[in-house]
């Protein structure tokens, strides 16, 4: 099956980032294919580039990057959501004449459209929020 | 409530509405993805339940504590063909509230509609 | 035939009461994060409902949390993340409550 994953939780205040984590490496391994993972809401936090847990702490934006990269799916965040929380491709950093971009590799900024879009091509989405 | 009947299967998207206006950005958010719903081709429908339905209430005054709020967005769903509003009879009760401070007409859901309303949906958004 | 997941306590949020309202007869729930002390035989929510859903509690967030199985409802399921991933296969709708 085609699976998409909706994130509305950042990557450090709440559980849901850590619960969609386990939950697509768990989708991966019955052999489905994940199709892409949407960030909503605080979501957006997740693609920062500028996160830096302690190193013996989850850095959850660079898990989603290895297994995207591993897997071959997308990491798209609401560009709409991102901007007003301050996570700006190099893009958006020269529209608002920002002095530095962060958004992480392996994700990229796209429209809301994007999650209705997971909703009716993907066979399955769900939803983790904090 | 005779179009919850007759429109099985007919609809596509659900958005459930359960948090109150202010305080956090939900409302905006959800909003929008309905709106975007609608862009793209789809029959959205709306269920304002829990705290959601303080959304509904008239006279708000967002601009107070500097917001924009969502009563300009509501009053533009016409355009974008979002004509479904649903609100859960159970939460309107629980918070003393009648269909008349309401600013949005809605349709009220009474317990047995509820679950008939999410199955009738393909996919729910629930905020 | 719809998977609701929930994510709050309702020692402490009334979350899994609005889920309630709106499950039918072959509806599943599952408990996951915070959600899952509602699998508690304390837990008054559970005794209560009205419907006849079957009830699953991720058995990752319940152990992390220190559930143990003799304090939780016998009628609620212990699945684990690939458990979670079989009842996503099975429902083809799936309304996340958090």
């Amino acid at each position: 099956m085609n699976y998409s994953i909706a994130i509305y939780g950042g990557p450090y205040g709440h559980q849901a980032s850590h619960s969609a984590y386990h939950f697509a490496q768990a989708v991966l391994a019955k052999g489905h294919h994940i199709q892409r993972v949407f960030f909503y809401h605080d979501g957006v936090y997740n693609a920062s580039a500028l996160v830096s847990p302690p190193q013996d702490e989850v850095n959850l934006p660079q898990q989603w990057q290895q297994l995207a990269n591993t897997h071959q799916f997308e990491l798209t965040v609401c560009i709409a959501a991102a901007v007003r929380r301050g996570v700006l491709d190099a893009n958006e950093a020269r529209r608002y004449q920002k002095p530095a971009a962060n958004l992480a590799e392996g994700y990229q900024l796209s429209g809301l459209g994007q999650l209705i879009d997971a909703s009716l091509e993907s066979d399955r989405l769900i939803s983790f929020g904090p | 409530m005779s179009d919850l009947e007759t429109s099985q299967q007919d609809n596509q998207i659900l958005v459930i509405f359960r948090k109150a206006p202010a305080g956090s950005a939900w409302a905006r958010e959800a909003l929008d993805l309905a709106l975007v719903g609608a862009a793209f081709g789809q029959k959205v429908s709306l269920l304002f339940m829990g705290d959601g339905v303080f959304q509904l209430l008239e006279q708000q005054n967002p601009k107070l504590i500097g917001q924009k709020g969502t009563q300009a967005m509501m009053q533009a769903l016409p355009m974008y063909e979002i004509d479904n509003l649903y609100v859960e009879g159970h939460s309107l009760v629980e918070r003393g509230l009648d269909l008349e401070q309401l600013a949005v007409n809605c349709q009220v859901l009474n317990a047995d509609e509820m679950p008939k309303l999410l199955q009738q949906h393909q996919q729910v958004f629930n905020f | 035939m719809m998977l609701h997941t929930v994510n709050k306590s309702g020692f402490s949020s009334k979350l899994l009461e609005e889920c309630l309202r709106t499950v039918q007869a072959d509806d599943a729930i599952l408990l996951i994060e915070d959600g899952v002390y509602n699998a508690l035989k304390t837990a008054r929510t559970f005794t209560d409902q009205q419907a006849q859903c079957t009830w699953y509690v991720l058995m990752e967030d319940a152990k992390a949390r220190g559930l143990q199985a003799e304090h939780c409802h016998p009628e609620i399921q212990w699945v684990d993340y690939s458990g979670f991933v079989e009842l996503t296969e099975q429902h083809a709708s799936i309304c996340s409550w958090f």
